[in-house]
């Protein structure tokens, strides 16, 4: 029998269609794992949480809205700040008893060009409110208000970077696949905030392959943990890439992948700093021959179970 | 717009859910879920202000009524809720399954207290999905119309035979209440973001009725207030407020939507699709799209009845609006519509005669 404690606070700094909320919740819950049947329930409990930072989230909601450009408008906004511990006692092989702690910001935003019907989200994470990179809000909104409505074709012989807030969401997809996992020498890294999985067991460095993952993935105390790979990453080869033709800017709506081809919508920029929305959609070969460079600094993201972003050069 | 009426007041919500995978003869219960909390919200010019929690001691402010009221109707709904199991195990045991199949009930009841009084009310939901040789099926039900959902599944996994590829160039005739879900997309969820009355028909009234006996049915919404009854063909918009939980902040949405058209219009073509069943739906206010996953339709020519395929039809909003034709028949109730937008899951009533469309293939 494995049993799963969670005490949590968190504070939510929310802006959708019901207008402007703040949401703070202290959360008490159990999940149990006896004989194949998962079961989870709240609990009554007297435990003290350390209580959220607000002023930071409050800070966070205002700075990735406030400098908004013209024409482009927050349609969603979600910021949570708050802190969990977490408790496993366990008798069976799979996890060992542990306690430990989590500090956690995360930042969800969904920005529109309602002018030309346009949309890109991204989700940002991190242990610490200070390290939320906010540096990509700016970018893509500048990307979306510069926008005037030109589609482009999917460019040949041309070389695109992608920053590290899509190649992140990229490497979630790419991970699916068996021969970009080695071709691309995909790894589950580590994150010195979110150390431990579902289970409490440490997440360690691994060479994605064709293995069941070795961590479980615990979103929540209402979920059954699965295995996947936790905080992807690919190698890194240098922070100087080398020449681009275009810089993709956004990320147009969500990854789609399928029938063995991963295609991407963006908003990218010329050197003559002409915006333009393009697709690119390649096979697992054409995205293995194309990626052809990664930046070695890299920047969290909360995509899955976590992903490493790095910028990519793309040579189409 | 921001409406000031909302009084401080206090939500409760509980919720009971069982997971069920069926194999042959062989039911498992996989995972069972209960989640019961509380949250004191007020609003003012910066917002709704919500303070919540899953444990009593942690809600100083928790009126001592509103948890007794919530265990109590939670409690009523329970037996109903394991009878509704045993009837949908067995139900499903029938069609001799083939593969896996999943069985989802759950209960829910929702508790608002505030100085106009307090208010409970609870609803049972079953969903059922698994394929059944034609494709993923699934269906949501109240414990009302649990009987009549699954004769509709019945009725939907009847034949055996061959599945034919849809043309795309056969009018659309959707029975069964679900052309209610077409127009929860291009009329509901349009209205929340953007005038429609401009590109209705005439003809076609669509509403939000909290008070229609559906899976929505509610007298009082998820702020304490008396839930109302809109146009949404014309100019009106989802006025309730409602919450997935206590976790969750108040956002207007539709409750039961429900299509009346005053006077029959529409002739059935000899050679069309009728569309059955509907297992997804999404509108993009970015776009102005509407897509809707069909998984149960028919080629109909003449006598002949032919199953089709599972297709999507991805379509321009007002092209959907400006090819609506007329509607048949009585208003029917279509099993129900589990509504995902802005990270809340809310069960919605849907209700619409048979509504016949031109075809949306281009």
């Amino acid at each position: 029998m494995i049993r799963y404690l969670k005490h949590g606070r968190s504070f939510r700094s929310e802006s959708a269609s019901g207008g402007p909320a703040t949401i703070e919740l202290s959360e008490h819950g159990f999940a149990l794992e006896d004989d194949g049947l998962f079961s989870c329930g709240s609990l009554e409990s007297d435990s003290a949480i350390v209580e959220p930072d607000r002023s930071a989230a409050v800070a966070i909601a205002a700075a990735v809205s406030a400098p908004l450009p013209p024409n482009v408008l927050v349609e969603r906004r979600v910021v949570v700040s708050g802190s969990a511990q977490h408790a496993i006692e366990s008798d069976e092989p799979i996890c060992q008893s542990r306690t430990w702690t989590e500090n956690f910001v995360r930042v969800h935003l969904s920005l529109m060009n309602r002018r030309h019907r346009l949309r890109s989200m991204i989700d940002l994470g991190a242990g610490a409110p200070s390290q939320i990179p906010l540096e990509h809000v700016p970018r893509i909104a500048r990307a979306m208000a510069d926008w005037n409505g030109e589609h482009r074709s999917t460019p040949g012989g041309v070389s695109v970077t992608l920053p590290p807030d899509i190649s992140a969401a990229l490497l979630v997809h790419l991970a699916v696949f068996p021969s970009l996992r080695s071709g691309l020498g995909l790894t589950q890294s580590n994150h010195n905030v979110f150390r431990f999985d579902g289970y409490g067991t440490l997440i360690e460095e691994h060479p994605l392959s064709d293995d069941f993952p070795p961590n479980f993935f615990r979103p929540s105390f209402r979920s059954r943990p699965t295995r996947v790979w936790f905080h992807i990453d690919t190698v890194a080869e240098n922070s100087n890439l080398g020449a681009w033709d275009y810089r993709a800017e956004a990320l147009l709506g969500p990854i789609r992948s399928g029938n063995g081809r991963i295609a991407l919508g963006l908003l990218c920029r010329a050197l003559d700093e002409a915006v333009f929305a393009v697709e690119i959609d390649l096979d697992a070969d054409g995205w293995l021959r194309a990626i052809s460079g990664t930046s070695s600094e890299r920047t969290w993201f909360p995509f899955a179970a976590g992903s490493w972003g790095r910028t990519l050069l793309v040579r189409l | 717009m921001r409406s000031f009426e909302v009084a401080t007041h206090s939500f409760a919500s509980s919720a009971l859910e069982d997971l069920w995978l069926l194999r042959g003869e062989k039911a498992t219960l996989e995972e069972k879920r209960s989640d019961r909390g509380f949250a004191l919200t007020s609003l003012d010019a910066s917002g709704f202000h919500i303070t919540g929690s899953d444990s009593e001691r942690h809600c100083p402010w928790l009126p001592r009524s509103l948890a007794s009221d919530l265990d109590a109707a939670a409690e009523q709904l329970e037996a109903e809720r394991q009878r509704l199991v045993t009837d949908a195990i067995e139900c499903l045991r029938g069609f001799e399954l083939q593969e896996e199949v999943r069985l989802r009930v759950r209960s829910s009841v929702r508790a608002t207290s505030s100085e106009g009084g307090s208010h409970t009310a609870g609803s049972i939901m079953v969903a059922v999905a698994g394929r059944f040789g034609h494709g993923a099926l699934s269906i949501v039900a109240s414990s009302r119309s649990m009987n009549s959902e699954l004769d509709l599944l019945r009725e939907a996994l009847r034949a055996d035979e061959p599945l034919t590829q849809p043309h795309g160039d056969e009018p659309l005739v959707f029975t069964n209440g679900s052309g209610g879900v077409l127009l929860h997309e291009a009329i509901g969820h349009a209205s929340q973001s953007r005038p429609v009355a401009a590109d209705c028909p005439s003809w076609l009234e669509v509403y939000d009725d909290p008070a229609f006996p559906s899976l929505g049915e509610s007298p009082i919404d998820d702020c304490g207030l008396p839930a109302t009854t809109e146009l949404l063909s014309g100019s009106g918009s989802p006025r309730s407020w409602r919450r997935e939980s206590f976790r969750d902040a108040p956002l207007r949405r539709m409750t039961n939507l429900v299509v009346r058209c005053a006077e029959e219009s529409a002739s059935l073509p000899l050679r069309r699709i009728e569309i059955l069943l509907v297992s997804g739906g999404h509108y993009d206010a970015a776009t102005d799209r509407v897509s809707l996953v069909i998984s149960r339709a028919d080629l109909v020519d003449g006598n002949e009845r032919a199953p089709l395929r599972p297709f999507t039809l991805d379509e321009d909003r007002k092209h959907i609006l400006r090819a609506l034709r007329g509607t048949r028949g009585a208003t029917a109730k279509y099993p129900g519509v589990i509504c995902f937008d802005e990270g809340q899951r809310l069960p919605v009533g849907t209700a619409s005669p048979d509504l016949l469309v031109d075809s949306l293939w281009r």
